[in-house]
This record gives C-alpha cells, structure tokens and sequence, in this order.
C-alpha cells in the first residue's frame, strides 16, 4: 500500500523553522570554508563549548528515549507502551544523525572519522562514545526499518530483516569488545553469550517478540548504557578545569542516570508536541503511567548528587554567589526540584497541561546539566572566560530546526504515531 | 627517558630557543605589534606558528624588583593526558621521552586540548583543514640521538636535556648547593604523574604562568576507573537482558496460552 | 679583552658595567652564570634594569654618562680602606714613581691646558729623572709627588656623597658594589671587569675604561685568571678589524697611520718608537721598524727598497682627522664624491642621522656591498625625499652571509677562529674577498694606464689565486691571505740561530725582521699559519684539551694572538719570585729547575726578576698616571655634551678635549639644553636584533620578536607625561624627532641627583625604512660629537623630550 506522499510546506507555524535552518545552514558553509574560529568564540583555552554541551552532550541524552522505550516494550514487557516506541526511536535516530551532524560541525576535520576505526585507544573515553555512537545509530537504523518496509510494503524485506539483524548485532558486539578490550577472551565470552541467546530463540528453547529481534533491544540498551555513561567519563580527564560541583569519580553514573531521566521526560513532550501539532488527543493516561517512573529517577538523582557533593567537599561552592554556584542550582531545581514535585502529585500527573511543562522542566533542567559541565563548570587558569557567539547558537537551532522539519515529514508519510501490527501480523 | 631541564635562573631571556624552533620546526613567523605581552614577549601567546615561547614576568622578590623568564612548552608527560584522551591515538608518547603528534590520525575533535593540564596544544581555528599542535621535543632529533633544537641553541645551559633519573638528582643537587636561591620544587618532578620538562625557578611557579595546584596523580588514572570495566557492562548485560529476555517471553507465552484457554474454554 | 670568554669562570667577583651582556653577548653569560653558580658575586650597573641585571647579586642605578664618578669613587673607596694588593702595586704599577714638580689639577684642569686648541700641552705629565734616565721612584709610596700619594689626593673629591649626587645612584646600592667589588685586592680573590659600548660611547668613552683599568691595577686584578678589563665587542668579529686596521688611526696591529709630517720611516719611527733606559724594561715596541718594515714589505714585496722605506712612501699619509664624523662632516661639505660601504648602513647607524642621509645626498656615487637592501643603500628614497633631486648614483653589490665563505673570525677574547663555508652563495651574491679581489684587480688595470702617483697601485703585490682576470666563478685563496697575515721570508736567513729560506712562512713575531727579508700583514698575526700547508693553519684547531693549570686555557683551541698567549700581561698573575699570587688559579709560574715559565704562553720568556711584566708599556709599568690619553693623566668626571646637570665637580661642564662640531659645522648640528629637552635619553640594542638591523629586520622570525621600535619608560615619567604602556610616542632632540611605542616599565627608575630629579629614557635604536620591520631611527636624535682619542659618538647620553602622539580620530 502507498499514500500519496505529503511534500513539505512552508506555513505561517513553521516558517521560522526554515528561516533558521537556513541561517544555519550559511553559517556551516562559512565554518567549513573558513575554520571553526570564524564562527564560534572557542579558544585555544576553551576548546569545547556550546556545541559539544548541546548538540553533544545534551542531544544524545535528549534522545535517550529510544532504547528505554524500545526496551521497556520489547523486552521488558511493558508492552501497553508500544504506541510510544516508534515515535521514540524515530526520534532517537533522528536526534542521532543531528548529532552526528552536529559533531561534523564541531570536528576540524570530521572527514577523518574513520580513523577511529583503525587506531584503537582504548583508554580514551572519546574511542568508546564514537564507537558506541556509530553502533548504537545503526541499531537505531534497524530499528526504525520496519516502518520504511511498512510505508513500502516491501514484506520480504522485512523478513529478510527480522532474519538477518541478530547476526548483524553478534558481529557488531564481537567487533566492539574487541575494539574496546583488545582482548580476544572477551570477545569469545561476549560472541558466545549472544550466540547462545540466538541459536536458543532459534531452536524454540527460547521465545522471542515477535516484532524486534531480542539481540536488536539488548543491543540497543547496551550501547545507550555505556555511551550514555561515557559522555560523562570524557569529563574525567579534567580534574584541574572541571569545577568540583561537577567533578567526581561518578560522573558517568550521573549522565547515565540523568539520560534516562531525560529521555523519559523526552518521550512525554515529544508525544504531547506531536499530538498538538497533528491535531491529535495525546494519550495522557498512558503517558501519565509513563511518568510514574520519573519521581524515583528523581530522587534517587537528587539523593546521589547532593551525597556525591558532600562526599568529595564541594558543598560549600553551593553557597557562594557566582556563576558557577547559580547553573548548579538551576540544573538541580529547575531540571530535579520542581518535576519532582510535579510528577509526585498525582493531579498534576494526570494533567496533559501539567505533564508537559513537568517534561520541559526535566528535558530544560538535563541540557542546562548538559551546558554545565562543558561551559559555566569549566574553569581555565589564566584565561578570559568562554561565552559561546551568536554564531555558535545559530548553527545548533539551525541543525535542530532542519531536524524538526525532517522528522515532521516522517511523521507525515510514515506510520509513526498510528502503529500498523496488521503488516507484522 | 629523555627529558629536559629549564633552570629559569640560568636563562637571561635571549630567546635563542624559541628561533631555533621555528628554524627546525620549519614554522613561519606570526605578524605582531610592539609586544604581545610584560617586557619584551612576543608573540602573545603559544600557536600553531609558536612551540615554546619565553615569557617575560616581573615580580617583586623581597625588598628589590625582579625579572624573571618562564618557558612554554608541551611538559611531555609521563602518562600524558592527551594520548589518554585522543579517540584516534593520535597524540603518542614514544619511550624515549617524546610525546608526538601524528596529524594524518587527527580528527580535531580537540579533546585533548581540553585534558591537557599544561594548556600547551593549539589549534588552527581559522584554517578550513585545521590541525593542532605542540611542541614535539624535537622528537626527529632526540630519536637519531641529538638534543632537542631549543636545547642546543641555549647559550647559557638553562636547558640541559639527558636522562629524566639523572636530571631530576641534578635539579636536586642545585637546590641543594643553592638553598637559598630556589624554590624547594622541581616542577614537573610530581606533577600529574611527572612530566619529561622540568623547571627549576628562583619565583613561585605561579609567577611564571605554571599551576602549583596539580595533581600528583596522572590525569589518566580518573578515566581508568570508567573504562576498564566495559567489557564487563558487555558481558553482565547480555547476559542480564537476556535472562530478563527469557523469563518476559516466557511469561507472555504462558498469559497467551491461558488466555488462548479461556477464550477456548468460553467456547 | 685582557683575557678571554672562558676565563670569566674564574672570577670571584664579576662587574658588568656599561654593558648588557646578556642581550648583546649572550654566549658570554653562559660562563658568568657558571661562575655564579660556583659562588661568585655578579655586581651590574646600568641607567636600566637589564635582561643583564636579572642574574646579577647586586644592580645599582647610574645615570648615563656619569661612570668616571661612579668609577673614581670606588678608587676612593679602595684608596681610603687600604684595599689595595700592596705588593703588586709597588712592584708592577708606576704608583711609587714621583710625577713633575710643576704637574697640576685645579678646578677640572690639568696643567697644560690651551683652552684656544681645546687640548693638552702634555710635558708636564712626566717623571721626574734620576740621573740615569730612570723614573725616581719611592716604593714606601710616601713621597707627597709619588703617583700613589697624587692619586689619594686626586680621588678623595670622589666621596660617595658626591658620587651619588652625580650618578643618581641609591648610596646603599652604591656602597653595596664598592664593598664587593673592592674585596678582590686580596690576591686569592680576582674580580673581571666587563664593558661594552655603554662605556665606550660617550664623549669621555676612553676615560671610562681608564677609570676601570686603574681600579683593576689597584686591586691587582690584571694579568690573573678571572681577572683583567674585558671589553665586550660590539660585533662579532670587530675584534678582527680592528686588528686588521679598519680603523682611520691605525695600519694592521695597531700600528699608528701615517700622518702627514711622517714623511719617511724615519720621521714614522722617530714619532712613534718608544724609548727606555731602564734595562728591566722589555719596551716590546721597540721592535716597531720590524712590524712596520714587514707590513709594507708585504704589500708592495720587491717594490718595497731600502729607498722607498721598504715600501713605506707608497703608503698615504693623512691629513687630519678622517673618523666617522669627520668623513661624514666633509661628506656634507661636498667634500666627498664617492662612498663605498662594506656592511655598513650610517643612515641608521650614525649618530645625527637626519644630518649623515643629508650628507650622502651629495655624494656623486656610492656603493653599498651587502647582504640586503639597507636603508643607506636606499636613502635616495627614503620617506620625505625626492628621488628624483637626488643625483647620486647608486651601486648595490650582493654581498654572501658569513657562512657562504671561508676564513677567520676574531673574537673579542682575541681567539681567531677558522671557519668553512656551509655553504655556496645565493644567487651571484659574493665574499667580500672575492669583490675586494676583482675590484683591487680593476683598478691595477685601470692604474696601468696612467693616473695620479699609480705606483703604490700597480706595484701592489696581489695574488690570491683567481688569476688575472675578473671571474665570476673563482673565488680567492683565503688561505693565501691568511699566509700573508702570518708572514714569510722574503730571503734566505739565519735568525736566533735557525736558518729560513725564502718563502718559508715565519714561525712568530719574533723572527720578523727590519731589513726588508720579512714580510707579515699583521705582526700579531705571526704564527697563526706558521707553515705551507691547510694543516699550519693553528685557527683550524679544535682540540678540546685544557693546559696543565686547568683554568680553561684551551691552548690548542683555534689561536689566540699574540703567539696564542690567552692572558695577557700574565707575568703579573706572578710575585716579583715567579709564584702565583693565587695558586689555585695559576696562569704561569716560573720553574726555578727548567729555568722557564709553566701554564700559559708568558709575555716574554726572561726569568721573573729580569723584566717589568708589563711589557708594552714603555717604562714596563702599569700606568695608574697616564699621560697618553687626551683629557689627562687621571678620569676626571665630566657631564655629557648635552646634560640635565651642571658638573659637580668642576666647573669645566664637559670633557675639554672634545672637538666641539657644533662650533665648527654648525650646519645641522645644534645642540639641546635642559629648559627645552629636559630628559636623559640613551639609546641600546635588543637580542633580537643586530647593529642596524639590515640583517634581522629581514629575518620574519626576529622581526615578530620585536617587530617595532620602542622607547623605554619608567613609571613615574610616565605618569607625568600621560604616557601608557602601548601608547604611540614623539621622542624629540635638538636635532630630530622619532614615533616609537611607549614601553613603559619598573625596570627605568629616576635619578635623585641631589635635590633634583633626572628622568631617563630609553631607545632601541636598530630601526630605519628599509626591510621587513621598519621604524624610526633613534640616530635622528643624536648629536655629532666624539670621544676626545677616539672620535666614538656619543650615543648613550643626550637630551630629549618625549610626549604621548595624539591619536586623530578617522
């Protein structure tokens, strides 16, 4: 079966998305043609900023959402959810290749990726998140296929598929731990754990869903954990720049955890936006049993963060009037304090208008987190403080505008939101 | 390990060394104005152009005015951070001392200008196929068994370059013969798992732009803790989500077969 | 240099005085830091806090051009405290011969003055004669006419009070340096004197170093390792043309000019050949008609004849005075027609420049022999001329860099050194002795055929190898030129009984001979290529191996002249008996069983009670009175031509033996007074760049070191005058005025000078319009006025204004 295809316009509510995508787009040309020093304020003393802290750190966390869907759908059973999981790894892919984009942007010389594929560090955080990254997009990619063999009705693809992508992910997990442990004994452990768990699916001795292959999910929830926790780890080689509200051993335990919190909160706004915009009722009692989640995400942040800030003797820092003391508390109550009062109450719960901004607290909270540690927490002796230029900010609205479009016209020609089991059926 | 000792109380600020950098190095001259910073500095700062740079600081050293020489360079860690951080390995410390730069590996991603403790690695923000750079020891010199270029030009020994055991007692030996002169701290010595460049300086090292408030540890050993344990996260999660995995499915069929049941026995 | 860069190692205690060595000769300061490090004290005083005075122990403050007072005031203070090595001054010094009965000082003068010729009658500066023809001398230095007595009474006026009302120095500081600097007379402590063109150019430059060399001898501290007067030359192989004869006064070895009243070698000699009575006294330049008949031997070989001098009538003979600015004056006067310029660039090197680019408008030709474009050599169009209203017609010659050709280089320590070429030339640029060679073989050429007096041209004896003609591609023997240098026979002889042939090269000065058999370039030069092959070359040597007495000697190093002595006037580093002063450091010491000197090469090889160490001294003593120079037998402080201050001293204002040209040629040569120009200014270089800048304002790397002329500020000057660090700035003189950047800085303190205060202000003065870092000359400020022997300009102190230039707004 195929629609006629919805083609992009431009109209009055999204006029200013394409006039931002296309400042966005110039500014990138003059990057590429005259140096990252044309169009950002970065320095040699300050040479990540806005970029890293938003497109970086703070869109791979806003597209979490992803594998804890996918996850929690397909693997641990939660499966009234699954009206959220398309819409959740479309999202996640899209948020994926922007970031990609975004890392494009931010690399001098992002033609050159490649070479992480040969030369291997395996003590660089960075080696393991560009890894994972490329890893876990193809999942992602997988993951969305379906919808592409839907929309086509391409059926033997689709279980050609459903054939092929456990041994996809084998290869792609052997091939990881390998690059990540140089060592062939993990690699054997790792290839020999996932073959058990498919021949077991193949033999019957195991059951599988139906939709997603069960190593696609895992996969998914393995990379999301460890690069998802990694972007964190980047931050720990900066223990003399890194200010201490920030700086602990636990970092990648904080990002992980706040990704998650973040992705949630994600997945709640994302659906209420969409269903706003498409003229849609959001489902909010699903969503609302969604948020359930969030108050133990939060608390259990809150308890771990300000105990982590006792314990290393950052505490007082919280109680000084700078800079550095105002982004920690408004990290803490704008993306902890006020959500967690809002999705504890059980009115504001059910409320769709109360479960959005209680999403934006918690999604606005995580990239300040996110800015935070790559901007107002990093302190360079002897060296004029950053603040990222107009430039700088245009090209991440525009990039995130183009995506926005992008995924509007997904949304439109394929079956995101309104789920077809009858094809899988 | 080779390393290299800066005894600012030798140097008399000729900046003999930071021309024969240039001169070995190849790299051109930058364009300044009058000067670039206190005294005669020039230029501003460390670039892509400039390795080493000679700054010039003035301090107030008891009841007299004192001028006194700081030198700039890459600290050549021990256990250096930016071959820690770069996802591509292309920052490398060879075991004769040098740490190198191999910029066909570079991405640019810059992330180990952010880990470097010693703020010394410079980008090219203004080119469209940038790299960064640092000083290299001379590395091309030090592997065929010569001192580095600044070393050699030094006219009065404040760089000497040998062995790091043998310089770290000889830095000792001049504190020890001049209590009175120095501070009692080789700079580099300790510093994050000790470096390759050692300073000795009559002024707290502040005064010449250096950090006292380093850690003794290498920066690397913060991001070990992290990354040692992936293969291990692999391994529990696959087998943790597959056991998860298992019982759900397992649970599913068992509820769809009682419903099939039920649905039979309503029948 | 008495010794050499090494020896500063074995200094006690180092003074640095109108030199910043650190900038200009950083090489040197690798053995002043080693002999820190060893203990010794490092005293240092300049106008400015210096790159020099970061490693000094003690910086003391001075206000340019007052080091006479500086300097006679530690005398005074050696004088009245007794610091004096007793011995060595009884036995080695004139300080017990009694002067003349009608020798006198008053009020700045000495006897003899004629204020109409503005100079000396000198007889009265003498000995008084025993009957024998000897100084009479009073060894227990009480006779109240002794040199000694004279002196105490001389320097007592010099009390520190009063030295640092002149100097602006604070007393402490002061004191501080006569302390230390005055406990090496003990004679197990030496103490080096360090100087440079800080000291030399001002219009009493040669007084200076006299101020030093008598407090040297004073506290014995000449001819003893680590000891000595050390001029640090101003370039690195000055040394070498000055020995060569690049001077206007003198031929090679610092042989005298001939002048117009030395007709014949007879008048030559009769006017410079030293004479004594005192058989203990070696007088070595008494051997004058040796070098002398020698040199012109070797220039014009066969056509020297007893007839002709041996060549001596082919030689010129001036009239007057032909230095710089006197060359530069006549220049101005259309006196001139042509220039020739070898490396040299006086429109941004001379003093008065405004007025030396003027003179060389009215030169017919010029040709400049360089490396680069130099402003000189561009002055037709430089900024604010015409190039059309210039009619010179310029020639500007390629010239190689030092490492594209072959030869020797003398450094300061007197070391001559051989060097390769690394390297070919660029281009058809050329050695410089492959263009003297071509242009000395045109113009035989052109003399062939007729002119003014050809002789002393056509008969020139030249031949280095490249053959008759002028060819590009052939470049001179430098090793023939080096041969000529050390000298050979001319004839078969027997000298201190060994026998020579002709064309055997002579083994030293020693050998050479009055009678016309020898011939040598440069007398001090023999022995430094003492035989036929590349392996006689002893510049050549690179053997790293110390002499016995391991105080860094390093004999067999390169060469060293004369006869590779690395110390001079060793003989006195020795007791009257032949035993060190300091054994610890000996130079030579006499063996009573070989009966000869051990260590280094001595002066003179006869037993130690047998002659006056000081050899070159006519009477064999080291002259505390001197009657040579021009101003008098002692340092008197005199002010700068142009000062803040009137003497202290005397009311005799400045040095009155000067030639005044603003007297003479007023012409562009007004001179500034303190009402208008109230502020000291000096000029001085930066590591960075060299002498004029001709070479490193082409080289991008030291022009981004220092890429613009600057004047140096001090803080307090600078508050008055509005003036902030970075801030464009008009320095004006009587004679010009110059932009820079303001560099203000702690390191420029004013001068307390009694109840007044003298601002000083500093200029780098390697800047002009030509090359790739360009600026304004300091030279635009500064006077045409010299040294009273020397004619050196006096670069380090005039006067001047500065304020802040007004920034139009666009």
């Amino acid at each position: 079966m195929t629609d006629a295809w919805i083609k992009p316009q431009i109209t009055r509510r999204n006029v200013v998305l394409y006039l931002l995508a296309a400042l966005g787009f110039v500014l990138v040309v003059i990057r590429f043609a005259g140096g990252i020093g044309r169009v950002s304020n970065l320095n040699d003393g300050y040479p990540w900023g806005f970029w890293i802290g938003l497109d970086i750190l703070a869109g791979i966390a806003l597209a979490a959402g992803g594998f804890i869907v996918a996850g929690m759908v397909h693997l641990f059973g939660a499966r009234k959810y699954h009206v959220l999981a398309r819409p959740a790894i479309l999202t996640a892919f899209l948020g994926y290749l922007l970031f990609i984009i975004g890392l494009a942007i931010d690399l001098g010389r992002p033609w050159m990726i490649w070479q992480a594929l040969f030369h291997w560090n395996h003590s660089s955080p960075m080696f393991e998140v560009s890894w994972c990254v490329t890893m876990y997009t193809t999942v992602l990619l997988m993951e969305f296929l379906p919808v592409v063999f839907e929309r086509f009705g391409w059926k033997h693809l689709h279980d050609m598929w459903h054939n092929l992508v456990p041994w996809v992910i084998i290869g792609m997990l052997t091939l990881f731990t390998l690059a990540m442990s140089g060592s062939v004994g993990w690699t054997v452990v790792v290839f020999a754990i996932l073959l058990a768990w498919e021949v077991s699916m193949r033999t019957g001795l195991m059951q599988r869903d139906a939709q997603m292959p069960t190593l696609l999910v895992m996969a998914g929830i393995i990379f999301s954990t460890l690069h998802q926790s990694s972007l964190g780890s980047l931050l720990l080689i900066i223990p003399h720049k890194l200010h201490p509200l920030w700086f602990t051993q636990a970092i990648p335990i904080f990002f992980l955890l706040s990704a998650v919190m973040i992705g949630v909160g994600m997945v709640i706004f994302e659906n209420i936006i969409s269903a706003r915009v498409h003229d849609r009722k959001p489902d909010t009692h699903l969503l609302a049993g969604f948020a359930r989640a969030l108050p133990y995400l939060l608390g259990l942040y809150l308890l771990l963060k300000v105990g982590d800030i006792f314990r290393t003797g950052a505490a007082e820092y919280l109680f000084m009037f700078n800079s550095v003391a105002i982004g920690m508390w408004l990290e803490l109550v704008v993306g902890v304090l006020i959500p967690l009062v809002l999705f504890m109450t059980p009115e504001t719960r059910e409320s769709e208008r109360w479960l959005l901004w209680g999403s934006i607290f918690v999604v606005a909270g995580g990239i300040i987190n996110r800015l935070n540690t790559v901007i107002t927490g990093v302190v360079v002796a002897n060296w004029a403080p950053y603040h990222p230029s107009w430039m700088e900010v245009a090209i991440s609205l525009g990039v995130l505008s183009g995506g926005i479009l992008v995924l509007d016209f997904i949304v439109r020609n394929f079956s995101v939101f309104e789920d077809r089991h009858a094809l899988a059926r | 390990m080779k390393a290299m000792l800066i005894d600012t109380t030798r140097c008399v600020g000729c900046r003999g060394c930071q021309v024969a950098c240039k001169q070995w190095n190849g790299l051109p001259a930058e364009e300044t104005v009058f000067f670039g910073g206190p005294g005669y500095q020039n230029p501003r700062d460390l670039s892509g152009k400039t390795w080493t740079l000679i700054t010039y600081n003035e301090a107030q050293v008891g009841d007299h005015y004192d001028w006194v020489y700081g030198k700039l360079q890459c600290m050549h860690c021990q256990e250096p951070a930016c071959a820690a951080s770069c996802p591509t390995s292309a920052m490398e410390k060879l075991p004769e001392g040098p740490v190198v730069y191999h910029p066909n590996q570079c991405l640019g991603c810059r992330y180990c200008m952010l880990a470097c403790p010693f703020q010394v690695i410079r980008f090219d923000w203004f080119s469209a196929n940038p790299y960064v750079s640092k000083c290299t020891m001379c590395a091309d010199r030090v592997l065929s068994g010569q001192e580095p270029a600044c070393v050699k030009a030094c006219p009065t020994d404040a760089l000497v370059f040998g062995d790091r055991e043998v310089l770290i007692a000889e830095a000792h030996h001049r504190i020890e013969d001049n209590p009175r002169k120095y501070v009692h701290h080789v700079f580099g010595e300790h510093e994050v798992g000790g470096t390759c460049v050692l300073h000795l300086s009559t002024v707290p090292f502040e005064l010449l732009g250096y950090r006292s408030d380093l850690p003794e540890k290498s920066l690397r050993r913060w991001t070990e803790p992290a990354m040692k344990p992936i293969p291990y996260i692999v391994v529990a999660l696959s087998l943790a989500l597959g056991g998860v995995a298992w019982i759900v499915n397992r649970r599913d069929k068992r509820l769809v077969e009682k419903w099939t049941k039920q649905v039979k026995e309503m029948q | 240099m008495t010794n050499h860069f090494i020896d500063m190692v074995n200094a006690d205690v180092v003074m640095i005085m109108g030199s910043n060595t650190a900038e200009n000769h950083p090489i040197a300061t690798k053995w002043i830091t080693r002999t820190k490090e060893r203990g010794a004290l490092i005293l240092n005083v300049d106008p400015r806090f210096t790159r020099t005075s970061t490693f000094a122990d003690v910086y003391c403050k001075i206000r340019s051009g007052t080091d006479i007072a500086f300097v006679n005031g530690m005398i005074n203070y050696a004088l009245q405290n007794d610091f004096i090595q007793r011995e060595y001054v009884v036995n080695y010094t004139n300080a017990p011969c009694i002067i003349r009965e009608d020798f006198a000082y008053t009020d700045g003068l000495f006897s003899g003055y004629d204020p109409a010729k503005r100079s000396y009658d000198k007889t009265t500066w003498a000995y008084e004669l025993d009957g024998a023809g000897l100084p009479r001398r009073d060894e227990t230095l009480q006779h109240p006419r002794c040199v000694y007595q004279l002196m105490k009474t001389f320097f007592a006026r010099y009390d520190p009070d009063t030295v640092c009302r002149i100097t602006g120095s604070p007393k402490d500081d002061y004191e501080k340096i006569c302390r230390h600097y005055t406990s090496t007379w003990a004679p197990d402590r030496v103490g080096t004197w360090l100087y440079a063109m800080g000291t030399t150019q001002h219009t009493h430059g040669t007084q200076n170093i006299r101020s030093y060399s008598v407090l040297q001898t004073l506290l014995g501290n000449v001819g003893l390792a680590g000891g000595g007067i050390n001029a640090l030359r101003g370039e690195s192989n000055v040394q070498g043309s000055t020995d060569m004869g690049l001077l206007f006064h003198i031929l090679t070895g610092y042989l005298g000019s001939p002048t117009v009243p030395d007709q014949t070698l007879a008048d030559y000699l009769e006017r410079l050949v030293p004479k004594t009575k005192d058989p203990k006294s070696a007088n070595w330049w008494g051997n004058y008609p040796k070098y002398i008949t020698s040199l012109t031997k070797a220039w014009w070989g066969q056509y020297g004849t007893p007839e002709n001098g041996f060549g001596f009538d082919y030689l010129p003979k001036a009239a007057g005075n032909c230095s710089h600015i006197a060359l530069f004056e006549a220049m101005y006067d259309g006196k001139i027609k042509g220039l020739m310029l070898f490396g040299q660039n006086p429109a941004v090197g001379g003093p008065n420049s405004n007025k030396e680019r003027a003179a060389l408008d009215k030169l017919e030709w010029m040709v400049a022999v360089d490396l680069f474009e130099t402003d000189t050599s561009v002055f037709w169009k430089r900024p604010g001329v015409n190039p059309a209203d210039i009619k010179t017609e310029v020639f500007l010659l390629p010239a190689c860099s030092s490492v594209e050709k072959e030869g020797s280089i003398s450094s300061s320590g007197r070391w001559v050194q051989w060097r390769y070429a690394a390297s070919h030339p660029i281009g058809e640029s050329r050695s410089d002795l492959w263009i003297l060679d071509a242009l000395a073989k045109s113009l035989k050429k052109a003399y062939a055929a007729g002119g003014a007096f050809p002789d002393p041209i056509v008969k020139l004896n030249w031949d280095y190898g490249s053959g008759p003609e002028v060819d590009l591609h052939t470049e001179p023997d430098a090793h023939r030129v080096a041969r000529e240098i050390n000298g050979y026979f001319l004839a078969d002889k027997v000298v201190n009984e060994k026998s020579f042939k002709k064309g055997d090269q002579v083994p030293s000065f020693a050998f050479l001979q009055d009678d016309g058999s020898t011939a040598c370039g440069c007398w001090i030069y023999c022995g430094s290529y003492a035989g036929p092959e590349k392996k006689d070359n002893k510049m050549a040597r690179r053997d790293k191996t110390d002499a016995p007495n391991k105080i860094g000697l390093f004999p067999n190093w390169a060469w060293c002249w004369p006869v590779n002595r690395r110390i001079i006037y060793n003989r006195a580093s020795c007791d009257p008996s032949g035993r060190p002063w300091d054994p610890k450091r000996w130079v030579v010491r006499w063996n009573a069983e070989t009966k000869k000197w051990e260590g280094d090469v001595p002066d003179g090889p006869w037993p130690p009670e047998e002659k006056h160490p000081f050899i070159m001294r006519p009477d064999g003593y080291a002259a505390l009175f001197a009657p040579a120079l021009a101003e008098g037998p002692f340092p008197e402080h005199y002010e700068p031509l142009e000062s803040p201050l009137r003497n202290f001293m005397s009311s005799q204002q400045i040095n009155p033996a000067i030639k005044l040209w603003h007297k003479d040629k007023p012409d562009m040569n007004p001179v500034g007074d303190a009402s208008e120009f109230p502020i000291v200014g000096t000029t001085y270089r930066v590591s960075e760049h060299w002498q004029a800048g001709a070479m490193t304002r082409n080289v991008p790397w030291l022009c981004e070191l220092v890429p613009d002329v600057f004047v140096e500020v001090g803080p307090a000057l600078a508050k008055i005058k509005g003036i902030k660090n970075g801030d464009r700035v008009i320095v004006k003189s009587a004679r010009g005025r110059m932009e820079a950047y303001a560099l203000v800085t702690n390191r420029f303190q004013r001068f307390h000078c009694g109840d007044q205060i003298v601002h000083q202000i500093g200029i780098v003065w390697h800047f002009g319009y030509a090359g790739l870092a360009t600026g304004d000359s300091a030279n635009l400020l500064t006077a045409h006025i010299g040294d009273a022997n020397t004619m050196i300009p006096e670069y380090k102190a005039f006067l001047c204004d500065i304020e802040r230039k007004e920034v139009v707004p666009a």
